[in-house]
This record gives C-alpha cells, structure tokens and sequence, in this order.
C-alpha cells in the first residue's frame, strides 16, 4: 500500500505549506522545534549532566515543561542532576529514517527516570532486547544523550 | 435511565463537501461548500443564520479558513462569530459553545464547520514531520527522532500494551471493528474486508503501529447548524439533541507519572461531565462515536468513560462488542481508520446521520442516546458529547 501519500499528507504538508506553517503555526505544531541551545537541559547535556526539576520550596520533583510547582504558590524552580538511572515505560521503532544523521530504525523510549519524572529519549542502536520495563542507563556523549541497557 | 433531563440544544442540519483524495480546492472553498449543503439541508438561507463557528486543522496555515468566511457566505450581522481551536477536540467544542450561545441568548442559529485538505500532489514527501511537542523540553522530540504524532501515539500504545502484557492484535481488532462498519458504509473510503493476515501485512509506520492504525486522510469539509430545542422541530423531522457536554484537559499525559498505568485522560473527565450534565451513566449509552486517529485511542477511550476495566478493551473490541451487532457498536461509519478523517467532524457527522435513521446497512436499532468524542494533541484535549434522538430522556 501507498504508505507515504496514506500516512504523510497528515503530518508532511507540501514545501510551501509547511514554510508558513513554521512561522504561525501554534506551538505544538511548529515545524521550528529545534533544541533551544541555552535551555538548562541542554547546558546540563553539554556538561555531561541529565537534569530534571525540583520545587525550590517542597522539593517535589516536577515534570520537564513545569515553570512552577502545582502546590507552592510562591515557588521557584531548580535544576537538579540525575542519576540517570531509570525503567522503560514506551518503546517504539522508527522503520524509516527522517533525516540523513538517523538513520533507520532507531527506537525512541519513555523512560521514567528513578527520581520520577519521564523523559523521553533515543536507545542506543545495539539494544534491540530492552522493552518496556527494562532498566536503562543514561549515557551522555557529545552533548547528546542515549540510553543503554543496565 | 434519569427521564428528567432536556436537550440543551438541538443540530438540525448536516452538509459535506465533496471528499476526496485528489486535490479538490482550498479548504476555504470547501468550507463554503459544506456551509451551503448544512443550510439547505435545514431549509435555511443566510439570512437565517446568526452565528459561525470556524475550525481549521491545527496544522495550517489560520489564514486558509479566516473569519471572512462570513463574507464568502453573505452572512450578515452575525452575533457569534469566532475560530475555536482545542486541537482534535474542537469540533466538538464548536457545538458546546454554539449550545452555550444559544442558551445565553446571544445567538439563535449557529452554523460549525471543519475544512482541511491534507491530501496533496507532493504529499509524502520525506521533508517535513512536525513533532508532537510532548518532552516538555524545546525541541527534544526531534532531537530524539520522535517525529510526527503517529511516533507520540505509538509511545502511548506501546507503554498501555506492555504494561498490561496485551498482544498488538488488540490494535488489529480496532481497524478491523472498524472496516467491518466501512464495509457497510458507502462515504467510506476503505470497504474490502480486512481480516488479521491483511493487517498484519500493512507496513509499519511506527512500531507498533501500522498503516491501517492510523487515520486516512481525505480533503474536504462538514458543516452542521445548531439551534435551539425550540426552534429545531420547525426545520427538521429528526434533530440531534445534546443531552450532555463536557471537557477534560488533564495535562500531558507524557510527562506526568501515571496512577495505575492509564494515562491521566481528560476523556474521563469529559465523560463524566457530560453524563451529569444528561443525568446518565455510561451503561445508558447506545452507541460511540470515537475521535480515534489511531487505534490506540478507541481502547483507551472505551477504559476512560468506563465502559471497560483498564486493560480489557482489546478483549471487549476482540469479542465483536463495538462491531456491528456487538453490545456497544462504535465508529459506525467506519471511523478515522477506515471511514475519512475530517477530524472531529469525522465521529459527528456519524452520529447524526444515525440519529436521522440515515445508515441503511450500517443503520443502528438504538440511538436514544450516543456518545461523540474529540481528542487533540497526545491525548491531551479532550471534549464530549451525548446526543439522542428525543428532546427528553
């Protein structure tokens, strides 16, 4: 069956289309989602740190996205490192590659780290036995960030 | 069944455009034309009209549907006139606010339309995915290669699958609960058969999804006109009544920790505000008309409003119960998968052609009472509704 022309129309609008949609789509949407390079997650990368959030006040930890905690009215917010250590909820596989740096397939992982919250991320290629529920490890190279099986 | 409850308002008109997988015009254009088939269909001109609703793909451009739509349509003096935009659960909203307009007073007639055209020429193209924004970290789900929604909903499936050792044949069942009701619909777009070895040789998309787990994207658009209980007897033999409406935005469902593996849905949420609103419990509901992209969403949705307990909808979908003569018929004109996918116009348009005793062959015995669902980002924005076929239940 004709995948692309079934599937892609949804998500893959002609070049000029997409164009604008990059400058006025909503945000969930844009096609401009590139890595926001002085984004602490990313500083945390480049130094070979997995952040995550905690609430300055309670110490809650919060989910990645959270600008403030739920409960603390008056709260900041801080970045904290990661053990890194954390089990696999999602798994999924990528069976064609949509750019040339990732070629396919290549899996993408939910990983609900130890300290709580979830992080999505890529598994390491040679790891095809990890599945939901495997332990997995964070191992940070070249600011980027795979995860291996513990 | 609570016999106390009345209509909140009532749908009177239905209209489409042409649908198709070929280019057929802008979806401005289509707009147009699926205004002008509601509005003929409910014996009304545009002088009758005082309120439009505009919903465009969260996808496009807002400039391809603009509010000078009015101007296509020679609407003048309207009361009401606004774009919604709550995702894949806008449709839906559409009718809740035109119900809330009406019921306020500040509108009488309010026609709601949907246009998109997905479907183009250089379509397919392997340059753009936009990534479903669900990390909470700017652009991290394209640094992770997690392009396009089909990759957060497989997420999604993956993790309800494993979490409760179910084989992927529960996903096969959906797209095949429903092809069985396309089958019998002549506006689908997918009819042949499909049985488990045809759905299994579909190409994955993303694992574990397949092509025949996601929507089939048509151009085209639906209009509907909504009024009051009042008014709707005078324009139709067989209104719509909303009995219930409701939303649910529980926050995203990637981010935060689970409580007992179900995604913390905002379907429930909406759910359960519409059956208060109706007075009713989810065993009242004769039928569902599911916004289900992807087959994964009718099985959770069918946990969410609590008409299966978490982890046995592939079961309940397996059984036959949402196919045609099953207990619980759902997507009854063959849904996103099978049928076309107008977004949530899609499961609207179904549930009023069954109340209008439209169906022929896929026609249900029962629609005092069906339930419509919208669903927009990953399962994030969620919007119901109960529609019956009496003004009182």
């Amino acid at each position: 069956m004709e995948v692309a022309s079934i599937i892609m129309p949804l998500y893959y609008s002609d070049r000029s289309h997409a164009c604008e949609i990059c400058q006025v789509g909503g945000k969930g949407m844009s096609m401009d989602n590139l890595p926001v390079r002085d984004h602490p997650f990313y500083q945390g990368l480049h130094r070979g740190h997995l952040l995550y959030l905690r609430c300055d006040v309670c110490d809650r930890v919060l989910a990645y996205g959270a600008c403030q905690c739920s409960r603390c009215p008056e709260s900041t917010i801080r970045w904290e490192s990661s053990a890194g250590l954390g089990r696999v909820r999602g798994r999924v596989t990528y069976h064609r590659s949509h750019r040339d740096d990732l070629p396919a397939p290549y899996d993408v992982v939910v990983v609900q780290l130890d300290e709580g919250p979830r992080l999505l991320g890529r598994m390491s290629a040679n790891a095809e036995s990890v599945k939901a529920g495997a332990r997995v490890r964070a191992q940070i190279h070249n600011d980027e960030l795979v995860f291996v099986a513990e | 069944m609570a016999k106390h409850s009345s209509a909140k308002s009532a749908i009177v008109g239905l209209g489409f455009s042409e649908l198709s997988r070929r280019p057929i015009g802008s979806a401005r254009k289509l707009a147009a034309d699926a205004v002008r088939d509601a509005m003929a269909d409910a014996n009304l001109s545009p002088c009758d009209v005082d309120g439009l609703l505009i919903n465009r793909s969260p996808l496009v451009d807002p400039a391809s549907m603009p509010l000078t739509l009015q101007n296509d349509l020679q609407f003048a003096n309207l009361r009401l006139l606004s774009s919604i935009e709550g995702q894949g659960s806008s449709a839906v909203q559409m009718i809740q606010y035109a119900t809330g307009a009406i019921r306020a007073g500040m509108a009488r007639t309010v026609v709601c339309v949907f246009a998109d055209t997905p479907v183009q020429p250089q379509g397919g193209g392997q340059a753009f995915a936009a990534p479903l924004e669900i990390s909470g970290i700017p652009g991290w789900e394209a640094q992770c290669g997690l392009y396009g929604a089909p990759g957060a909903y497989a997420l999604a499936a993956d993790e309800y699958l494993s979490y409760y050792g179910l084989d992927r044949d529960c996903l096969a069942a959906v797209a095949m609960s429903d092809r069985e009701w396309a089958v019998r619909n002549p506006q689908a777009f997918l009819r042949k058969p499909l049985d488990l070895a045809q759905y299994q040789a579909s190409p994955w998309v993303v694992e574990p999804f397949r092509v025949l787990d996601c929507a089939y994207p048509v151009n085209g658009a639906v209009a509907v006109v909504v009024t009051s209980t009042q008014q709707a007897p005078n324009l139709t033999d067989r209104p719509a009544y909303v009995h219930g409406m409701g939303q649910g935005h529980a926050g995203s469902a990637a981010q935060f920790a689970r409580r007992d593996c179900m995604p913390p849905l905002g379907a429930g949420l909406a759910g359960r505000i519409a059956c208060d609103m109706a007075g009713v419990t989810p065993k009242d509901i004769s039928a569902c008309q599911f916004y289900e992209a992807f087959s994964i969403t009718t099985l959770l949705v069918l946990e969410a409003n609590g008409f299966c307990e978490p982890g046995s909808a592939g079961d309940f979908v397996k059984a036959g119960e949402t196919s045609p003569g099953g207990r619980l018929p759902c997507n009854t004109g063959g849904g996103h998968l099978s049928g076309y996918y107008l977004q949530g116009m899609t499961p609207l348009a179904e549930a009023l052609i069954q109340i209008r005793r439209q169906g022929e062959e896929r026609q249900l015995d029962d629609v005092a009472l069906q339930l419509v669902t919208g669903n927009g980002g990953c399962l994030d924005y969620h919007a119901a509704l109960l529609l019956g076929s009496e003004p009182r239940l």
